[in-house]
């Protein structure tokens, strides 16, 4: 864009720009420090062979990723870019060397794992008037579209990332309330948000707007979760909690994506006279297959005999592991509390 | 009988705003009037680049900058600090009579807009601030984007978007920016208060011909337009040589320009759009400038 935020002229679209863009992501770091997958859910069956999935950008020194995905992208005459947190800033980076016709991304100043791709190198590589493209067979220069859309705990430090790529770009900025930068690739993924973008896109539709997606996330994983009120022994000498997960969304949960999206049935323990900002812990692994909607789940929480003898109160909710409880994001939880007399009558 | 008013140089727009913000002289800042720099030519076209480049070194000998840069220049860091739902601009002034003047800008656009959600209008606002009047469009149930080039301002309007779940995108650009990415692609583009800051608008006119559909229009309220102001406005557009502009413009860097209307008009339909004016007795803030191209 010139200083007049000239675009280009509208022109007959060659037969090759027909086909739908190439759709670039890039992945966000897990708490693992892998690659975070969730965001690309379900895209393969919209986009096949039209997502290209970058993860190399975490594990490469930029000049070779940048090699690389000029490679990977050849003959490619319409690219789009996107990501979340630290992908979402490799997506505003490698969108402007690769000529991307729009960059969308939520939330990417939080980017934990992406301290080479500082706010600085990201604005200079949006100097295209400066720099020529990088190879002949990309587009001709031209400033992307970048869509900034902000989570609740995200939008003060993601104004300043768009600051530092004005004014060569426009860029259309959105913000979602209620929902923190830790839930929302979870929310993405187990929503058709992303989906419905990129069929607008390929549509020349308006596209979805942010509070859909906290709509449709609430209603997506919608939930409850149901506790027996005893204890019963476990094999180790502690007890086991045992409770039901029922899916109330109108929708099957995948349970082989919640293992892979590290996602629980967590308890939060806590224990007269505990630090409540430092619960003790249990864990239910989900394994494989589907919860059909309005179907139960049992689980089994073993809780150990140490750490619940002086009596405790365990919270029980899904977690997203080393990013969220589910319970905080306004979805339910279950709380059972067990005095330590109640215990001496189960054999503690 | 009020007194003549008192004459400036350009080289005391640092003292007018040091006064401007002392109560005492105040009013008297407001009422002054500066004078036009020795070297100012008077013969220059104002449709040629040597007219906006002279038009640029007296914005630099009034703020002491060196490049006008809109996204640096134009930007109000204060208003990150304002609750953009409870107390936008127009209320924080603490004045009814502005919050009221600003009202009936607002009311006066969106009933000369002839907007109705059947015809499922597609509206961009240029300079939108916190984007009060676009908000009022999109909770009609319109599809509304603003643009504008302070980062603190769009933020601000997508909160509101966010918080009253409207149609409402807005995007960081400069004037000429197309969210749409197509052409004519909007029903209604509208400026208030913002024409006045765009340096290039003869360049804008046109892009605006790009933006709308046959039949859209353009309407301005609350522009600096005036039919008869020598004192103020000497030249067919410029930098307005009041007081508290100048004053102003050397402490902030804005680009405050003013339009004679004749010229302004002139331009407008001479990139085909046709004028009518809707003048308000109450507010001039609510004077709204229509252009309109054929259907």
């Amino acid at each position: 864009m010139n200083a007049m935020g000239e675009a280009a002229p509208a022109v007959r679209v060659p037969m090759q720009n027909r086909e739908g863009p190439l759709w670039v992501g890039f992945p966000d770091s897990d708490p693992l420090g892998r690659p975070s997958l969730a965001l690309f859910s379900n895209l393969d069956g919209l986009l096949g062979d039209r997502l290209l999935i970058a993860e190399e950008w975490l594990s490469s020194e930029l000049p070779t990723v940048r090699a690389r995905l000029i490679e990977r992208v050849r003959n490619r005459h319409r690219i789009i870019c996107f990501g979340i947190g630290a992908g979402a800033r490799a997506a505003l980076l490698f969108g402007s060397v690769l000529r991307a016709e729009r960059v969308i991304t939520w939330a990417p100043s939080a980017a934990p794992g992406a301290g080479k791709l500082d706010a600085e190198a990201v604005a200079l590589t949006y100097d295209t008037t400066a720099s020529p493209p990088p190879s002949p067979h990309l587009p001709s220069p031209s400033a992307p579209a970048v869509h900034i859309t902000s989570c609740s705990d995200t939008v003060d430090t993601d104004i300043a990332v768009a600051r530092s790529l004005r004014p060569a770009v426009g860029i259309r900025l959105e913000r979602i309330e209620e929902v923190p930068y830790s839930a929302l690739e979870q929310a993405l993924a187990q929503t058709n948000y992303l989906s419905r973008m990129i069929t607008a896109i390929d549509h020349g539709r308006s596209l979805p707007k942010p509070h859909h997606l906290q709509r449709s996330w609430q209603s997506a994983f919608a939930h409850q979760i149901v506790l027996e009120p005893g204890l019963s022994p476990s094999n180790d000498g502690g007890f086991a909690l045992h409770g039901t997960l029922r899916n109330s969304s109108p929708k099957a949960f995948s349970i082989g994506q919640f293992e892979r999206d590290l996602i629980r049935i967590g308890a939060r323990i806590i224990s007269p006279g505990d630090d409540p900002t430092q619960p003790g812990s249990a864990r239910f692994y989900f394994g494989s297959g589907a919860l059909e909607a309005g179907a139960t789940l049992p689980f089994r929480l073993e809780l150990p005999r140490e750490a619940i003898a002086r009596g405790f109160e365990a919270r029980v909710a899904l977690v997203c592991e080393g990013r969220f409880w589910f319970d905080d994001q306004q979805f339910p939880n279950a709380i059972l509390g067990v005095p330590a007399d109640a215990l001496k009558h189960q054999g503690a | 009988m009020s007194s003549q008013p008192h004459l400036f140089e350009i080289e005391q727009a640092s003292e007018a705003w040091h006064l401007l913000n002392v109560p005492a002289s105040s009013q008297q800042i407001k009422e002054a009037r500066f004078r036009l720099p020795t070297w100012y030519r008077d013969d220059l076209d104002p449709l040629d680049t040597p007219y906006r480049d002279q038009q640029l070194a007296l914005w630099r000998a009034i703020t002491g900058r060196s490049e006008y840069q809109p996204d640096r220049d134009e930007e109000t860091p204060e208003i990150a600090s304002l609750d953009p739902l409870r107390r936008p601009g127009l209320y924080s002034a603490n004045d009814a009579a502005v919050a009221g003047d600003h009202l009936m800008a607002m009311g006066h656009i969106l009933k000369i807009s002839g907007l109705t959600a059947r015809q499922r209008p597609r509206i961009l606002e240029y300079g939108a601030g916190f984007g009060q009047i676009a908000l009022t469009f999109a909770r009609i149930g319109f599809c509304v984007e603003t643009v504008d080039i302070s980062a603190n301002y769009c933020n601000a309007v997508a909160a509101s978007s966010e918080h009253y779940k409207v149609d409402l995108t807005p995007h960081i650009g400069a004037f000429g920016y197309n969210p749409a990415g197509q052409p004519h692609a909007y029903d209604l583009v509208f400026f208030y208060e913002s024409f006045h800051h765009c340096l290039d608008f003869q360049l804008l006119v046109h892009r605006l011909v790009e933006l709308l559909k046959p039949g859209g229009k353009v309407l301005l309220a609350g522009e600096p337009i005036v039919t008869n102001a020598p004192d103020i406005m000497p030249y067919p557009w410029g930098i307005r040589l009041d007081g508290e502009n100048v004053a102003v413009t050397h402490a902030r860097g804005w680009m405050e320009l003013g339009f004679q209307e004749d010229f302004l008009v002139r331009l407008f339909e001479a990139a085909g759009f046709r004028f009518r004016k809707h003048p308000c007795a109450n507010s001039h803030y609510a004077t709204v400038y229509e252009f309109s191209l054929s259907d």
